[in-house]
């Protein structure tokens, strides 16, 4: 009996000891969400919007319509996380009294929800859907030889007009950035919202005209020769518009020049000997209208020297560096490119663009080769123009310098 | 593998020492007394070492060398694949040393193919389910299990002390992009105390502690790229933000346990076992600074309870009831912006939560004739398994009645003995829901497996399995060896039925 009895209370212990709480909890958080709507517009009011909410850990969305643009009260419940929100309202508003429709946009990345009630501020843009001259597709991979050697001599951008007047293409740029996407820093002084820095600027001559009739494009590229002769699986360039050539200070690196296509401009580049745009993708790129300003003012007054902590593992290091910036109403298109496995951020002020493409899902990967991002068709001769790269965009597209639009 | 070397010697250092032992009675004596249904009802309960010390009255040592084929090979469940192939040696033995010290040890090793797992890399899917790396093309598996285990029991008075000790290790690899490499070693052991009041009553109490680790990593050798490795949070959902070529994780556990078990020395009357068990087990990614992306935490209870009555005609009569929930948690780390490549952790998530529960009534009729003995067993249980994801809202949750029959025979043959053992199973799905929604963009991600558990693990089934093994003692009757072999197949509700024959031979000492 005695037996019995320990055994029974052992037993009721043992099972008490695992009765543990049973309902699992997970902190929702409530974001307040409030927009700045830009003082410039007069009389805005809303047709409809929305603010969505995408965890970035899981890829889930949460998404709710808002009712009007004072936003009070609006709020929204979600799980501890890290989110990039994004703020889309069709609205109308008043300019020298009369009423336009368009479309005010909102982006923030990374917003920590994960203590109690968040304030949430957006800040929003009148979305430019206007068109203008946009990056219709950029081959930044290059190509593989038959012998799987990499050929990097063939990369282009493509130029296109994706308005429905002429422009005059004197006096636009490319430029690489020269933060990457896949590493994330805290650059001092923080000039995104105002500029992008650059590490590469190269601006289409001034001096002679050249217009662009709608649905026409250009192309710029490293070298514009026949690349078959060296390598059968890249194109005949020797029709491109436009090339950029460095004068290398390296003799064993040095840059080949078609006397018959005219070059870019060089404003600056961070390498004595060749660019090219990274063959990964590390970088972004933007077209940029450099008219405004002449070449001696710009070098002069655009100096961008930032600072940082490079971390690595426990240990971090005071680092710094001198680039250059180029304001952001200069930036007529920017796409974020990234590797997809990789991406860490975006190197722009979300109204350029609120997300980015690639190509190559991881670092290294071969199969990027010969591949190119494109831009879209939204119907005839438009192009998709979002400001948003993932949309605009698609990736992984073999790459074709005459590709009919 | 250094541990195949120690498994050799281990086996032959065993078979000699084994030698020197003289086991009282012959092997088929022996091998009947060990067989004994009275004592197969106790397993959980000679799980405690202190019990285990009355475990067996007499010494029984036993290699053997089988393999298992599949025969159509096909993939019912995803994420374990098919057994394709299997074949491993393994000895197991215990010793009466002298009356008051008992020793026990068990080494095995064992070779085996999958195949076809798909959205699973790793091996103890068990243990670190449901996170895992995962990839959508999958294969393969070839792997080596090395299983060592060893200890003892003594009697001080009226007070049994026991210990236990025993280490896993598995090594799993592919050899065909994408190309997985699993090791994995799982250390546990046990001490115990047990105390004996009235002569034949017997309570023990063990206190366990394991240490669990495993290494794994994808490699792809194709150089025109590689597809997408995924870290899995479960129900369908995966990091999104790690996805890609994070190919390596490193999992790491430590758990404990606490059982106390009462039974009668003689394996008769009353006895019961209760067990609680938690654990915690964290994954991390080296190629990520190390960070935590997962944590398990684990809370098991099992409780038994039964009876052996033995009467003259009618042998025994044995009825248990035991019951078990297992009760795991998942937990996602977040993690801020990285600063260079480091990932500073902001919150912690409890996401993911599965409550399983099983009943099951057993009972045993066990008739001993002159030269034979038959053994009934029927076991009816229940299972109710939920499994949950907070936020999406995602959860699965089946009832399942499962029904066992089995008939043992054993028979004392002119030379040797013959066993049979003939076992009919039968699933029925008493209740299954699934509720998955999604906010994801990408909808369809994870679903065919997600369906394909729920599926499989709620489905009606039915299984037959029949083994059949033959001891023929040596001219000096102290050994036998054994032949056997067994066919099994097993019907799920729409799946292909699959079928299984195992052959083995060995020598009992």
């Amino acid at each position: 009996m005695k037996t019995t009895k320990i055994l029974g209370i052992a037993v009721l212990a043992t099972v008490m000891a695992s009765c543990q709480k049973d309902d699992a909890t997970i902190g929702m958080q409530k974001v307040d969400v409030s927009c700045t709507v830009p003082s410039e517009l007069t009389d805005v009011k809303l047709v409809k919007g929305t603010v969505k909410l995408v965890n970035i850990t899981t890829a889930t969305e949460y998404q709710t319509e808002i009712t009007s643009l004072d936003m009070s009260g609006f709020s929204m419940a979600v799980p501890a996380g890290v989110y990039n929100v994004t703020f889309e309202a069709d609205v109308t508003y008043a300019v020298d009294g009369k009423t336009h429709e368009g479309k005010l946009r909102g982006y923030q990345e990374s917003v920590e929800c994960v203590d109690g009630n968040m304030k949430l501020n957006i800040k929003t843009e009148l979305l430019n859907t206007e068109g203008g001259l946009v990056f219709a597709e950029i081959f930044f991979t290059g190509t593989q030889t038959p012998e799987s050697k990499q050929y990097n001599d063939d990369k282009y951008f493509r130029i296109y007009n994706n308005s429905s007047d002429s422009i005059n293409v004197a006096g636009y740029g490319i430029a690489e950035s020269a933060f990457q996407t896949i590493k994330k820093y805290d650059y001092t002084p923080n000039i995104m919202g105002e500029s992008v820095a650059v590490q590469a600027l190269y601006v289409i001559p001034k001096d002679k005209d050249h217009y662009l009739q709608p649905g026409e494009s250009i192309i710029i590229c490293d070298k514009a020769v026949n690349h078959k002769e060296a390598n059968e699986n890249s194109f005949d360039l020797t029709g491109a518009d436009y090339e950029w050539y460095d004068e290398s200070t390296n003799p064993n690196f040095v840059d080949t020049d078609n006397p018959e296509v005219p070059n870019l401009d060089k404003y600056y580049c961070y390498t004595a000997t060749l660019w090219g745009p990274h063959n990964r993708g590390y970088h972004s790129y933007f077209l940029v209208n450099m008219n405004d300003i002449d070449k001696e003012t710009f070098l002069a007054e655009n100096m961008y020297h930032h600072e940082w902590e490079f971390v690595f593992g426990d240990n971090s290091f005071p680092m710094s560096d001198d680039d250059y910036s180029i304001p952001n109403k200069n930036v007529v298109d920017a796409v974020n490119v990234s590797v997809e496995a990789e991406f860490q951020w975006i190197v722009t002020d979300p109204s350029l663009d609120m997300s980015w493409t690639h190509c190559g899902a991881q670092d290294h990967d071969a199969s990027r080769y010969g591949h190119s991002i494109r831009r879209k068709t939204l119907s005839g001769k438009t192009l998709v123009d979002t400001n948003d790269s993932a949309n605009d965009f698609m990736s992984m597209q073999k790459a074709d310098p005459f590709y009919k639009f | 593998m250094y541990y195949k070397y120690f498994l050799f010697l281990t086996l032959f250092f065993y078979t000699q020492f084994a030698r020197s032992e003289s086991p009282s009675g012959t092997v088929n004596d022996v091998t009947y007394s060990h067989l004994a249904p009275k004592s197969l009802l106790l397993d959980s309960i000679y799980n405690n070492p202190s019990s285990r010390h009355f475990r067996d009255t007499l010494s029984i040592s036993q290699i053997n060398l089988g393999g298992l084929w599949n025969v159509n090979t096909q993939r019912p469940l995803l994420q374990t694949g098919t057994d394709r192939y299997s074949w491993g040696i393994n000895l197991d033995s215990y010793h009466v040393w002298n009356e008051d010290t008992r020793l026990w040890g068990a080494a095995s090793f064992k070779s085996y193919e999958k195949a076809s797992m798909v959205w699973n890399s790793n091996i103890d899917l068990d243990k670190i389910y449901p996170y895992v790396i995962a990839d959508t093309i999958g294969g393969g598996l070839k792997g080596e299990v090395y299983d060592f285990e060893g200890g003892f029991s003594r009697a001080f008075g009226k007070y049994i002390l026991g210990a236990q000790l025993s280490v896993g290790a598995t090594i799993a690899y592919r050899q065909l992009d994408p190309r997985p490499l699993n090791k994995s070693i799982d250390l546990d052991a046990t001490l115990s105390i047990g105390r004996i009041f009235a002569k034949k009553h017997l309570l023990s109490l063990a206190v366990n502690g394991e240490r669990y680790s495993q290494n794994s990593t994808v490699q792809f050798m194709n150089e025109l790229g590689q597809s997408k490795v995924y870290h899995l949070s479960g129900m369908g959902m995966h990091y999104v933000r790690f996805a890609g070529s994070n190919n390596t994780a490193y999992y790491y556990g430590m758990g404990g346990e606490f059982s106390l078990d009462y039974s009668q020395i003689d394996a008769l009357g009353l006895y019961a076992h209760a067990k609680y068990r938690m654990s915690s087990l964290d994954k991390t990614l080296p190629d990520r600074n190390d960070i935590a992306l997962n944590g398990l935490k684990d809370n098991d209870v099992s409780v038994l309870l039964g009876y052996n009555l033995q009467t003259d005609k009618l042998n025994l009569l044995g009825v248990s009831l035991k019951y078990e929930r297992t009760k795991r948690r998942g937990e996602e780390r977040i993690f801020g912006d990285p600063v260079g490549s480091v990932y500073p952790q902001i919150a912690t998530s409890e996401m993911y939560g599965r409550n399983r529960e099983a009943l099951e009534l057993n009972l045993v009729v066990n008739y001993e004739m002159a030269n034979w003995r038959s053994t009934t067993t029927l076991r009816p249980g229940l299972i109710k398994d939920i499994e949950s994801y907070l936020t999406p809202d995602r959860q699965r949750e089946y009832q399942m009645m499962n029904l066992s029959l089995g008939q043992s025979f054993l028979f004392k043959l002119n030379k040797g003995l013959l066993h049979s053992n003939t076992l009919l199973t039968k699933g029925i799905s008493l209740d299954r829901e699934q509720v998955f929604t999604s906010h994801n963009k990408d909808v369809a991600f994870g679903l065919e497996v997600e369906n394909n558990i729920f599926n499989y693990n709620s489905s009606d089934s039915f299984g037959l399995s029949q083994s059949l093994r033959y001891d023929l003692p040596l001219r000096s009757q102290k050994q036998a060896l054994c032949f056997g072999g067994q066919f099994e197949m097993l019907n799920k509700q729409g799946y292909r039925t699959y079928f299984n024959v195992f052959a083995s031979v060995g020598v009992i000492f």
